[in-house]
């Protein structure tokens, strides 16, 4: 069952989310003190918790900064009345999850506990990490800095296999054979242009070419 | 005057005090000058006054020269030099340049043996500077006293002092105007504190730099003092009305949620009308809350120079919209050079990359584009989408007014508070076709002007 923490302190809106939450057949603890909900999230293991910003004791920022310095990383949607964009990306910053203003609609709510949930049952064992940029096999997308690329399928392929290989030299027919279709006969120039476009969205430094051999992406990279 | 040229009023005034000076000057090295030729005048007429005494005899009861005097000016008609010898009103003997004129003396009392100086009528009513002597002379035997006089035209003193005059006021012109290019070059040194204080206070305008900075001379540093204690106070006072501005969010947000609470169970409880109609006013109430709070947070002040760096805004609004699901399945396209800057106050600039980013996430199929560069005129940043687009005709209604097309997306209230934004900086805000099928907002914020 589906533990989720629920810390806020004005009574109508935390009323209204337990209900909602426990209408999703979720496990539903409350908080409505900043300190509490620290210690209850620091020592207890919970799927998702939802948390205010201004609370009483200990304000959500800090109480989140100090989970994720702890090492806690149970996935945290943060709920608040200050919705500006500076904020938002302050509270991503800080280790927030998702970022909902109030005022919201319970169903968005609801959308975005499923959303987290999702993300984080399926991320772990299919997260390839290499410095800033992230490759996801199971929503098969590349990210750097958190930010998904838009990247075609053919870019998509070659990023996922040097990444997957990452260490290791591959060769230029090698990669041919794994990017494009059996009946594609790459020209000698598309695989380099291909790369080039790579670089550019994932960063100039990724990808290293080895002349004559073939391209590389180094683990300490 | 007053009102409007320190560096002027004090050109005037330095002119007005160096002509008086000059002019002082001139006339007082005039009359020095003519007391000077005087003195040697009256010295010449002294010697030559010796001359003709020591040249005079007495022949039968009366005064001969037996040796003339060798200045010929004695001997020419009204050669500008006289001499004259009296003895009781009746003149005895007198210089042919005198030609038929007499001298007129004053009859004063003169000290024995002594000199003094007339100013006389000469003939053809010349003016002159006449050295005068009594001497005495044994004549027959009787000790007889006679008045010898010796004269020059003034003529020639007021002839050498205008000469004089001439040449000084050439002299006294280049003085002055040396003097006032001095005077100038002064001035300008001295009013280069005020110059730089107000190239400062324009870049404080423009938001090159947040405060008058550098060494002032201690006259101006008080100004520049209560200048930087000035922007202080207006830089807290922005502050503060964030500061409500959020307070005023947070007051109004969580009621406005736990509105939408009881709209939902009105709804459950049958009485949908109401419901809806509550429905309705609370969300246009959010409208304006949200409205208002992004009016009071933009700064419209230009960060410090170099500005922010736009790549790694962009990308930490894009990671924030990553995680909602608005861009669930989309990617990002980045087309930002690492070091390009805008010079905005950051906190504007993630307020405007968040809602163009947002809003082309709600509509993108697949793709959302952010490509920014730097020309001569300023910056443009441009959010393009591969969703639907929209009409011509609605564009120009959309980012005049920030209306919505969708109004359940709210996506023209991100664009109302990004054009106002944009135009806190002096920008442009157009919305046209996007290569990738979509919608494209193209935002231009020129460079600071000076």
């Amino acid at each position: 069952m589906t533990r989720i923490l629920v810390v806020e302190d004005d009574p109508a809106i935390l009323r209204d989310v337990v209900a909602s939450l426990q209408a999703m057949h979720c496990l539903v603890e409350t908080s409505t003190n900043g300190k509490d909900a620290w210690f209850k999230g620091d020592t207890e293991d919970y799927d998702t918790v939802i948390i205010d910003l201004g609370l009483p004791g200990l304000d959500g920022l800090t109480m989140l900064k100090r989970w994720r310095q702890n090492g806690r990383t149970m996935p945290v949607i943060v709920l608040t009345a200050r919705g500006s964009w500076p904020e938002r990306v302050e509270g991503i910053d800080a280790g927030a999850d998702d970022y909902l203003g109030k005022p919201f609609e319970m169903e968005e709510l609801l959308a975005r506990v499923r959303s987290v949930l999702r993300r984080h049952a399926g991320s772990g064992s299919s997260l390839i990490c290499c410095g800033d940029v992230t490759l996801d096999e199971r929503q098969m997308r590349v990210s750097v800095r958190g930010v998904p690329l838009a990247l075609t399928a053919l870019e998509y392929r070659l990023a996922a296999y040097l990444l997957r290989h990452r260490g290791r030299l591959v060769p230029q027919h090698e990669l041919i054979e794994h990017v494009y279709a059996l009946d594609d006969e790459p020209d000698s120039n598309a695989l380099e242009v291909l790369i080039g476009r790579v670089r550019k969205k994932l960063g100039a430094q990724l990808i290293e070419t080895r002349r004559g051999f073939g391209y590389i992406v180094p683990v300490a990279s | 005057m007053s009102g409007k040229s320190l560096q002027l009023r004090l050109v005037l005034v330095g002119a007005a005090a160096l002509a008086l000076a000059l002019a002082t000057a001139g006339v007082a090295l005039t009359v020095l000058f003519e007391r000077h030729v005087e003195r040697r005048a009256i010295a010449e007429a002294d010697i030559q006054l010796r001359t003709l005494v020591g040249g005079l005899a007495i022949a039968q009861g009366k005064p001969v020269l037996e040796a003339p005097l060798q200045d010929a000016r004695f001997d020419a008609a009204y050669g500008g030099r006289y001499w004259q010898v009296q003895s009781a009103g009746s003149v005895l003997l007198r210089s042919r340049s005198l030609w038929d004129t007499e001298l007129t003396l004053p009859q004063d009392a003169v000290p024995d043996e002594g000199a003094h100086v007339h100013m006389l009528q000469g003939p053809r009513g010349s003016e002159l500077i006449a050295y005068e002597r009594e001497i005495v002379l044994d004549t027959n035997g009787v000790a007889q006293r006679y008045r010898v006089v010796v004269a020059q035209d003034r003529g020639e003193i007021v002839a050498a002092r205008n000469d004089f005059l001439a040449d000084l006021a050439v002299a006294l012109g280049i003085l002055g105007l040396v003097l006032t290019a001095a005077s100038l070059f002064q001035i300008r040194i001295g009013l280069r504190p005020l110059i730089s204080v107000r190239a400062q206070l324009a870049e404080v305008r423009t938001g090159v730099q947040p405060r008058l900075a550098g060494a002032f001379p201690v006259e101006v540093s008080p100004l520049v003092q209560e200048i930087n204690s000035l922007l202080d106070a207006r830089d807290a006072a922005i502050q503060r009305a964030r500061g409500r501005a959020a307070d005023l969010a947070h007051g109004l947000k969580t009621p406005l949620t736990a509105l939408n609470a009881d709209v939902r169970r009105l709804r459950d409880l049958g009485h949908g009308i109401i419901a809806d109609d509550l429905d309705r006013l609370g969300a246009l109430m959010e409208r304006h809350v949200q409205r208002e709070l992004a009016r009071a947070r933009i700064a419209g002040r230009r960060g410090a120079v170099p500005g922010v760096p736009v790549r790694k805004i962009a990308e930490s609004v894009a990671a924030v919209i990553a995680r909602t699901p608005v861009a669930a399945g989309k990617g990002f396209d980045l087309d930002i050079d690492t070091d390009l800057r805008i010079a905005m106050d950051q906190a504007d600039l993630e307020e405007l990359l968040g809602n163009l980013i947002e809003n082309a996430s709600r509509y993108a199929r697949s793709t959302i584009r952010i490509a920014a560069f730097a020309d001569r005129a300023g910056q443009m940043i441009d959010v393009s989408d591969d969703g639907p687009g929209i009409a011509a005709a609605d564009a120009d209604r959309i980012a005049e007014r920030g209306e919505r097309l969708d109004e359940s997306g709210g996506a023209g209230l991100g664009l109302a508070i990004t054009t106002e934004l944009v135009e806190a900086y002096g920008g442009h805000i157009r919305l046209g076709p996007s290569d990738l099928g979509g919608l494209m907002v193209e935002i231009e914020i020129p460079n600071p002007s000076r």
